[in-house]
């Protein structure tokens, strides 16, 4: 998640129509349109639109039920809720928060800090620790990660929004009790020092850990070789737009680099410093943008019949997933698109009516995990608004959705969800995700659309600011924000959403494993 | 050693003043090329990118924290570059071209208006047996090291690398000053080599005149 223009910096920090279950049509003549989950016996469909909470449930309470077709939950953690990105490992998931900065009375919580939940009885997930290192307290928002070689968790400070200072790392090969490796008196307080961190992410095999920053687009390795005392073995690319996720080819030395303005994938050598050269410089290898005004998350690798892809979700402009070929990684290619109805440009005065009140993020996709790197036959996303969607991916250019899980709306429960950045802060936020109408570019209605959702917010504020009483900066809460990874676990999906916390879902009717 | 550091700074003057022509050059034709760029145009733009990145960095590792009487200098080199390097990203993405190269090669600068001279091949052979590709940067391990110190000791290794980066850089802009297609990048390749060696003879300066008290000031 990125709020990184100026519009954000400006006004940000502080200030049913069709059935869509039953069916399996292409729900659109746009080629970017997925066909329909068949819901089975025990769903909850949507009302509206696929991926839509209708402006008529928000303000009826259906949102309160949730929607779920083929997904069942089996088994869930709230606690205080989550932040950005919480990871899921073995039998845990760590669920991130807003952080202290951003709510200094967190310190004073029970549980401050990383909350760690143990899913070994995915019936009854219990909470089994908390983590408090300098970055775990001040919030990690896309940084937080598991190198499973490895068995390390690591994140930066980032707190609201962008941030600089401190890496945590900690030894996880008991799930449930990790131990910080890099106390303060083994690791240098500056580290990672001049990093403006928001996202991170590890080298395939778990040896460095990469931190990207929004503002002055800039990238960090930090050498974790000896976690005791992680060291920086690269910082740079200043205004380059190195501002989002990224991911490696296996070896560690090609990266794909999802940025943001332009939404897009820039394919780097990196492979100084994965060999740790003295002097490392990192080279372009190709790059492909879809979207001058969007924001791309990060950009999976996968493989089917033997042929690169990447999966990348963009959280801007209802833009959804693109696959892009990679065969030829210095002209990668986009092959598909995947937009739900809601996302479609002809439904852009339904996605502001509804989520108008709902914080800085529209319906957007955030981050997909698949079942297997190759020949994947599933692909998992988590979305703001919009749940958990599962897409058949057999055939990339052919994709479907076969299930989904949109937890129940959390309206009212902002002052019991102080980890969840969705209830302080991001839910009280105007719009910034969705302000040119989708369909890959600015529109014509540009400016009206901007226009409508500022005039839709400041309408709204009002009602908001009355919702005091359920939690003075959580917005309307009327939809979920679940932008953390799913996890495929045996038939089982593990996610968590900033309201809802840790859920583990169940699917149901056969739709998974797909045969 | 005063006398040593004197004999530098006046030959950097002399170059200085030299330099002046061609700064000039560049300046008085300032209507805008829209001509395609040629490969040192584009060489140019992406290896002093790179080049001033490291220098940002090392100002970055100076300024965030701990005690300097270099603060002055280095918000100078920072504010200059990180505008420099604005500059060249812009006209990299106006000319559709990567902002990053594909390769450490310089072999763009064998792309000038006439075959390679000594003084240019000697500087193409110092690039080619450079870790990096580019002679005067930094390593990681100097990075961490500066990252680790405080006070004059991290004045006098800023110092240290700051004009070895510098001194590396030179002949980059000296030849993009002169053989590159596009009146803005000569004019900004003359600047830059201006401006760099007027800190060259600024960091000498300082090298050589240490605070007796060894105490800095923020």
């Amino acid at each position: 998640m990125s709020m990184s223009c100026c519009r954000t910096v400006c006004v940000g920090m502080f200030l049913s129509l069709l059935v869509a279950c039953g069916n399996s049509s292409v729900p659109s003549s746009s080629p970017s349109g997925v066909a329909l989950a068949e819901c089975g016996p025990g769903s909850q469909p949507e009302t509206g639109l696929q991926g839509q909470v209708p402006l008529a449930d928000r303000d009826s309470g259906r949102n309160l039920q949730g929607y779920n077709c083929n997904l069942k939950l089996v088994g869930q953690y709230q606690g205080a809720g989550a932040s950005v990105v919480s990871p899921s490992f073995d039998t845990c998931a760590y669920l991130s928060t807003s952080g202290v900065l951003l709510d200094p009375l967190q310190a004073l919580s029970p549980m401050p800090g990383v909350v760690v939940v143990d899913a070994g009885n995915p019936a009854q997930p219990v909470a089994t620790a908390n983590l408090t290192g300098p970055s775990m307290l001040i919030g990690t928002w896309e940084s937080l990660k598991v190198t499973e070689p490895r068995k390390l968790l690591g994140g930066v400070a980032v707190g609201g929004l962008i941030g600089a200072g401190f890496f945590d790392v900690y030894d996880v090969s008991d799930c449930a009790h990790p131990v910080q490796l890099n106390g303060l008196a083994g690791s240098s307080l500056e580290l990672p020092d001049n990093v403006l961190g928001h996202e991170g992410n590890w080298s395939p095999d778990g040896k460095t850990f990469w931190a990207t920053g929004t503002a002055a687009g800039s990238i960090t390795a930090i050498d974790v070789s000896n976690p005791a005392s992680p060291k920086i073995v690269y910082t740079g690319l200043q205004g380059f737009p190195a501002n989002h996720g990224v991911e490696f080819t296996a070896d560690g030395n090609t990266m794909y680099l999802s940025t943001c303005l332009p939404g897009g994938v820039v394919v780097l050598d990196v492979s100084d410093i994965q060999s740790r050269k003295a002097v490392p410089m990192i080279r372009q290898i190709g790059s492909v943008s879809w979207n001058a005004l969007s924001c791309a998350q990060h950009a999976l690798p996968v493989t089917w019949n033997g042929k690169p892809y990447l999966i990348a979700p963009d959280e801007f402009d209802s833009e959804g997933i693109h696959i892009i070929d990679i065969a030829d990684p210095t002209q990668p290619k986009i092959v598909k698109q995947i937009q739900l109805q809601i996302q479609l440009k002809e439904n852009a005065k339904l996605r502001t009516a509804d989520t108008v009140g709902d914080g800085a993020f529209g319906y957007e996709s955030h981050y997909c995990a698949v079942d297997r790197s190759a020949d994947p036959t599933a692909l998992a996303c988590g979305y703001f608004q919009s749940g958990v969607r599962v897409f058949n991916v057999v055939d990339p250019l052919q994709p479907y959705e076969i299930a989904y899980y949109n937890p129940p709306a959390q309206t009212g429960k902002g002052l019991s969800l102080q980890h969840s950045l969705h209830a302080w802060i991001g839910g009280l936020l105007p719009p910034i995700s969705d302000l040119y109408t989708s369909d890959s570019g600015a529109s014509a209605d540009t400016v009206a659309t901007d226009a409508r959702y500022v005039g839709g917010f400041v309408a709204a504020l009002p009602g908001l600011l009355a919702a005091a009483g359920s939690g003075p900066v959580s917005g309307n809460l009327s939809a979920d924000w679940c932008s953390s990874p799913p996890r495929f676990v045996g038939n089982q999906l593990w996610v968590t959403c900033m309201d809802n916390g840790f859920m583990a879902l169940q699917f149901t009717n056969g739709v998974y494993p797909i045969q | 050693m005063a006398r040593r550091i004197v004999g530098v700074a006046l030959r950097l003057l002399a170059g200085i003043a030299l330099l002046g022509g061609g700064y000039h050059y560049g300046a008085r034709q300032t209507v805008a090329n829209m001509a395609a760029p040629s490969p040192v145009d584009v060489g140019f733009a992406q290896f002093m990118r790179g080049h001033h990145d490291q220098a940002v960095v090392m100002t970055q590792i100076l300024l965030g924290r701990g005690t300097t009487r270099l603060v002055g200098l280095a918000r100078s080199i920072q504010t200059a570059q990180l505008i420099e390097i604005g500059e060249m990203k812009g006209w990299l993405l106006l000319w559709g071209k990567p902002v990053l190269p594909a390769t450490t090669s310089m072999d763009w600068m064998l792309f000038g208006k006439n075959a390679p001279d000594a003084e240019l091949a000697r500087y193409l052979s110092d690039c080619r047996s450079s870790p990096g590709g580019m002679p005067g940067m930094a390593s990681t391990q100097e990075l961490n090291e500066l990252r680790q110190l405080d006070g004059e000791a991290r004045d006098q290794l800023f110092l240290r690398l700051m004009m070895r980066h510098h001194q590396g850089g030179l002949p980059m802009a000296h030849f993009a000053a002169r053989n590159a297609r596009a009146d803005a990048v000569r004019t900004l390749a003359a600047a830059i080599e201006v401006q760099q060696m007027q800190e060259l003879v600024a960091m000498a300066v300082l090298q050589a005149n240490q605070p007796q008290n060894g105490l800095g000031k923020r």
